[in-house]
């Protein structure tokens, strides 16, 4: 639906930044709260590195005074205070940026669930793919910003800390302070090629996951096979790839993190080096030791901004991909609140249902797609009458459906309500206009009648009625809750023939005023279809179908016949 | 599904995510489990463990040594030395400092090496014990959880086993060395730090569980909000032509609310726990230099003792600080590893033993087998005192109206599912006793839907098993798909995705479902089985594929037993007999054209009715 790829995320001037910020924004006190409470934790080490200078001072002088135990008093306040601040601090941090990668996750869900309009997302990514990515990527473009966040700490603590390193010794401060510089340029090489293991790594764990995902849909097949041991081979070969390219990867941000964790010593020791040309007190050693170390952490904190950037653009791109098409309403449909239901408590608007707007004829014209060998299909489609579509599989019996209501693009041709001709075919052929029942329906975990509704504000009877016409209702007096019972993976298992009825049902509450069916009937016995298309014709409705069964074709006021020799153009 | 919550101690019916977390995991019996299959992970490497050890043991020199050249440089510029006394202390403590830094990095490479040794292992093993699984497990579980636990879980496992366990051990040796280089150079503090090493080894034990239950928790409603994001993406063509979009988001919504209230809750245990680590070692640095006042104004002690003593801990406290804040994923490792564990634990419905099958053609004889499953209410039985006896080389059809126990007798003879009572004999050897190898290879099916690997159309077809090319060649053209094979682009390295929404599924792996079935077909007769099974093989095919599928069945099932299922009466020509079902007992048995002469009997007058025709009425 979206066939050019979105250009790629731009980082230029603070763009990036500006639009996370939105993300962040979200629960903005919160955000706001943790963040000053990180930056408070990053500037505080000041505090104790000062009184453990001013400690060992006491400790150098002969005549010993209470001062020393005032000191240790207020270090052990000073240090509780810093741990357990941030742990408040943190906590409320976390509730916010929580809360905004749940906004950029129910952006893509927004996106890939809604019905055509500029607000669909394009929906060519593999499912697995997609989960992968609201996983992962929130995380990775939060990374961003959370970033600057130890960034902004870390250059107030280290503006403090060179102030106080200055104060002692000068030089000995410029001669330790100046190779850091060098070790965040080390940072950034090492990032490079950090990032290059990272790329690796993550392919070879999703070769793992493709194959394990892919066995254990198959679990049944390979156990009936006995084919347990050569896959269990593949994986282990996989495996392998894997855990190769994983090692390589820790091994390189374990590189980073160690570096700036005891590279720390290397600077304090050059710092000393310079300062024993002079002389020094014990206390000043000491906050050489205590400030130097600290200052480590700044350049890496550049490198993990420059590196949020790149992740920022893989990862806002990935995201974009899952996201409708930029619209020029001011809103930024992957970090802006739009019509969401809020998360966390409040309730959701039901399904906005367009108005009712009556079927007297459905125009097909030249519909064409040549990847599906659809050519020129022409019908129309009278109010109450029965259309059937059959033809050999492949003939594109269900691409022609899916095309109409919209789910398919088409390479020419036109679809008309009433002879108006429908631009976005998607977003106008839902219900209450069309309702559509797939060759295989879906029917999701949670209780038949939500299952039946899927949100819509219908009445039992309306609900009680689809049951009916579907022919479902003997089914439903059979479950042991009736509609409350709950289906799917964790509940009642409908058979393939419960499923198709369930579906008609679900589609035939809507009362839509054209009904369209992709095989409705090829698990239902003959009795049972018999039946179904009675009462629907009974019911009055106009229905599209796809069917190459015998009942059906005999029953219709129409048949096309995709399997006759095609059109010449 | 009783049969197994038993075991487990998972919930019985209804859906588990929507009880209260008590329900499904008491606080208590988590917190054993996991360090148990932790201890069970290790046992087997104890010999690289402990090499590992010793590097872990050989890495505490360094600090400490640089501790030593810290307090004698402080020592001797309080003593105002010359800048030539001072200087070898000061670039052996940069010297150090950077052996730490190229050790750090060696521990860690080891570290991390040996964590994925361990739990590449036990990915296989779960992965082994899912595919090797029967029914009953599968109808609990859905793939996605199972790919989580074989995939995410084992992942945390590895990462916790290389930067957590690892870094505690390390920092137990460290400690424990400098406490031993204190006790030699200043007796006197040792008591104070080794009481402080004391409270912190106490408060982080008893507290290594504070968040294990709420990270449950997270994950649970994490795998919630996942499941249902799942379903409603697997089925957006529904939701979308249906206008339901707002509905399904909706249902990805109310957990993830939730997951963001529950990771407020994670975090408050990690900081109470990281808290209560961190607070307790500057309760140690603080009593450590309140000490050394002590011992210098008393003139137990000099400068350099009290200087070594502080900097001791600070070597102690820097690794401490840094595991602080990756004990989010010590948290994130009791749920998962509890799960792989209770993963593990599930037993298997069916029993299998070591008898082996006689060799050539195989006869199936049912003697008087019922089967009740084990979610199935009081007194429902899917098969009664089943009895079919099936000569060896004849194919019967199976006929009956959903639920009628046709495709029970497909599990059951598939071993998907054992016998309750009665016993089911092939090639006159009790199927529960036989070994399952050598079943697997003499027994074969035709499923209805068929699932194919991301993989190459030969890894498809021989199902990863080292097959030859010109088997694999032959196998597709008599399964009908000759056609098809040369139309590939790479032959048999031609790669097929096992991926994509139901829509696409035909462009992305350039198989039609009919071309689909046919290598399901090819797959089974690779494997020349002496005895097959097709249930529903072919009822998604239209009439045109039908006849081209045909063929291929024909020529499958010649020589073979086998026993086909199928509603579409058409399909069942290629039968030598013909089985009718109802409510879990046989009604009709004979040859299929003696019954279909015969106008009373159940066969033909559903004939009668239809080509197509399922149900008994």
């Amino acid at each position: 639906m979206n066939p050019t790829p979105p250009a790629r995320p731009t980082t230029a001037g603070f763009a990036a930044e500006r639009r996370l910020l939105k993300a962040a924004n979200f629960r903005a006190r919160q955000y706001w709260l943790g963040t000053a409470a990180w930056i408070a934790f990053f500037v505080s080490p000041i505090v104790p590195g000062w009184l453990i200078g001013q400690i060992f001072d006491e400790f150098e002088r002969p005549e010993r005074s209470g001062r020393v135990w005032v000191l240790l008093g207020l270090l052990l306040v000073a240090e509780l205070a810093i741990i357990w601040g941030l742990a408040v601090g943190h906590r409320i941090y976390m509730r916010g940026v929580e809360s905004s990668k749940a906004l950029l996750r129910a952006n893509v869900v927004h996106a890939q669930l809604v019905s055509g309009g500029a607000r669909a997302g394009a929906r060519n990514v593999p499912i697995g793919d997609v989960l992968a990515r609201m996983r992962d990527d929130p995380f990775d473009l939060m990374f961003l910003i959370d970033n600057w966040v130890d960034f902004v700490g870390l250059l107030l603590y280290a503006s403090a800390a060179s102030w106080f390193l200055f104060r002692i010794d000068p030089v000995a401060a410029a001669v330790a302070i100046s190779p850091m510089l060098l070790s965040g340029w080390g940072n950034l090489a090492i990032a490079g090629l950090a990032r290059r293991f990272r790329e690796r790594a993550r392919a070879a764990s999703s070769a793992v996951s493709d194959f394990l995902a892919a066995a254990f849909e198959a679990s049944l097949t390979v156990k009936v096979t006995g084919a347990q041991r050569p896959v269990l081979r593949r994986l282990d070969q996989l495996n392998d790839r894997r855990a190769r390219s994983a090692v390589g990867d820790s091994l390189w941000n374990e590189v980073i993190w160690t570096i700036n964790g005891t590279f720390g010593d290397v600077f304090v020791g050059i710092g000393l080096l310079v300062a024993a040309r002079g002389t020094l007190t014990a206390g000043e050693v000491a906050q050489f030791a205590a400030y130097l170390t600290g200052l480590v952490w700044l350049p890496m904190r550049i490198g993990g901004i420059i590196t949020g950037r790149r992740r920022y653009q893989v990862s806002a791109g990935r995201v974009e991909a899952l996201l409708a098409r930029p619209v020029d309403d001011g809103i930024d449909p992957m970090v802006e609140y739009r019509d969401l239901p809020v998360l966390g408590g409040r309730a959701v608007a039901a399904p906005t249902r367009p108005t009712r707007r009556r079927l007297d004829r459905l125009t097909v014209e030249g519909l064409t797609i040549e990847s599906r060998s659809l050519r020129a299909v022409s019908f129309e489609v009278e109010r109450g009458s029965l259309t059937v579509v059959s033809g050999p599989v492949g003939s594109g019996k269900t691409s022609l459906l899916r095309s109409v209501i919209g789910l398919l693009d088409i390479d020419a041709g036109r679809v008309a309500w009433n002879g108006e001709t429908i631009a976005d075919r998607a977003a106008f052929f839902t219900p209450p206009q069309t309702a559509y029942v797939a060759q295989i329906p879906r029917m999701f975990a949670e209780s038949l009648a939500d299952n039946l509704r899927l949100g819509h504000p219908l009445t039992d009877e309306e609900v009680a009625e689809g049951i009916r016409l579907a022919v479902f209702d003997d089914d439903v007096a059979e479950l042991p809750e009736g509609l409350a019972t709950l289906v799917g993976a964790r509940g009642v298992r409908l058979s393939g023939g419960q499923v198709q009825r369930a579906a008609g049902a679900r589609a035939m509450a809507q009362q839509p005023e054209l009904l369209v069916l992709d095989d409705l009937t090829s698990a239902l016995d003959v009795e049972t279809e018999r039946i179904l298309w009675e009462r629907l014709a009974a019911a009055g409705f106009t229905v599209l179908a796809a069917s190459n069964r015998p009942e059906a074709l005999a029953r219709a006021d129409r048949v096309i016949d995709l399997g006759a020799a095609p059109a010449s153009p | 599904m009783t049969g197994v919550t038993g075991v487990t101690g998972v919930t019985g019916d209804g859906n588990p995510a929507l009880e209260p977390p008590s329900a499904r995991y008491g606080a208590q019996a988590m917190s054993s489990s996991h360090w148990r299959l932790l201890a069970s992970l290790i046992r087997p490497h104890r010999r690289s463990f402990g090499a590992h050890g010793l590097l872990l043991a050989l890495a505490t020199v360094l600090p400490i040594s640089s501790s030593l050249l810290f307090a004698r440089f402080v020592d001797l510029a309080v003593d105002g030395a010359a800048f030539g006394r001072l200087a070898p202390y000061a670039i052996g403590f940069a010297l150090a400092g950077l052996g730490s830094s190229l050790m750090g990095v060696l521990v860690t490479w080891r570290s991390t090496v040996l964590a994925w040794r361990l739990t590449n292992g036990l990915r296989h093993e779960l992965a082994a014990h899912v595919l090797h699984a029967d029914l009953s497990f599968h109808r609990d579980r859905t793939p996605g959880e199972l790919l989580t636990r074989c995939d995410a879980d084992v992942t945390s496992l590895t990462s916790f086993l290389a930067s957590v366990v690892a870094r505690i051990v390390g920092i137990v040796f460290l400690a424990a060395v400098s406490l031993m280089v204190l006790g030699v150079v200043e007796p006197v503090i040792v008591p104070v730090v080794a009481a402080g090493y004391g409270v912190l080894g106490v408060v982080a034990w008893r507290q290594r569980d504070v968040s294990t239950a709420s990270t449950i928790h997270e994950r649970t409603i994490d795998a919630e909000m996942n499941s249902a994001v799942e379903q409603y993406l697997a089925g957006a063509e529904d939701v979308a032509a249906l206008g339901a979009g707002a509905h399904g988001l909706h249902r990805f919504a109310e957990p993830a609310g939730r997951l963001v209230d529950a990771a407020g809750e994670r975090v408050r245990g990690e900081m109470r726990l990281s808290g209560s680590i961190r607070s307790a070692m500057s309760v140690t640095e603080v009593a450590t230099l309140a000490m050394g006042a002590v011992a210098l104004s008393q003139g137990w002690t000099g400068l350099f003792e009290a200087t070594l003593a502080y900097r001791l801990v600070a070597v102690v406290r820097e690794p401490i600080t840094h595991l602080t804040w990756r004990l989010q994923e010590a948290q994130g490792i009791a749920g998962a590893s509890s799960r792989v564990a209770e993963l593990l634990a599930e037993r298997r419905q069916v029993v299998a033993g070591t008898a082996e099958l006689p060799a050539g053609v195989l006869d199936v004889r049912f003697e008087r087998v019922g089967l009740v499953y084990d979610d199935a209410e009081e007194g429902e039985s899917a098969l009664n005192a089943f009895e079919l006896d099936l000569a060896a080389g004849r194919v019967v059809g199976l006929v009956g109206r959903t639920g009628s126990g046709k495709t029970t007798v497909a599990r059951l003879l598939l071993r998907l599912v054992s016998p309750t009572s009665g016993v089911l004999r092939v090639g006159g050897v009790d199927v529960t006793t036989l070994a399952d190898e050598a079943f697997r290879r003499r027994v074969g099916a035709i499923p209805q839907d068929v699932q194919l690997f991301p993989g190459t159309v030969r890894d498809n077809v021989a199902m990863f098993a080292d097959v030859d090319d010109d088997t694999v060649i032959a196998a597709l053209g008599y399964a009908g798909l000759a056609g098809w094979f040369a139309g590939l682009p790479a032959g048999l390295d031609t790669r097929l995705s096992a991926d994509g929404r139901a829509d696409d599924d035909a462009d992305r792996t350039g198989l039609s479902s009919g071309e689909a079935q046919l290598l399901a077909i090819a797959r089974a007769l690779l494997r020349r089985p002496d005895v097959i099974v097709l249930d529903e093989a072919t009822s998604r095919v239209d009439p045109v594929t039908q006849q081209a599928i045909s063929a291929a069945l024909g020529r499958l099932v010649a020589g073979r037993t086998a026993v086909i299922i199928a509603h579409r009466l058409e399909t069942l020509d290629v039968c030598d007999d013909i089985a009718v079902l109802a409510d879990g007992v046989l009604v009709e048995f004979g040859p299929r054209l003696a019954l279909a002469a015969d106008p009373t009997s159940r066969y033909a007058r559903l004939r009668a009715i239809g080509e197509d025709a399922e149900e008994l009425r």
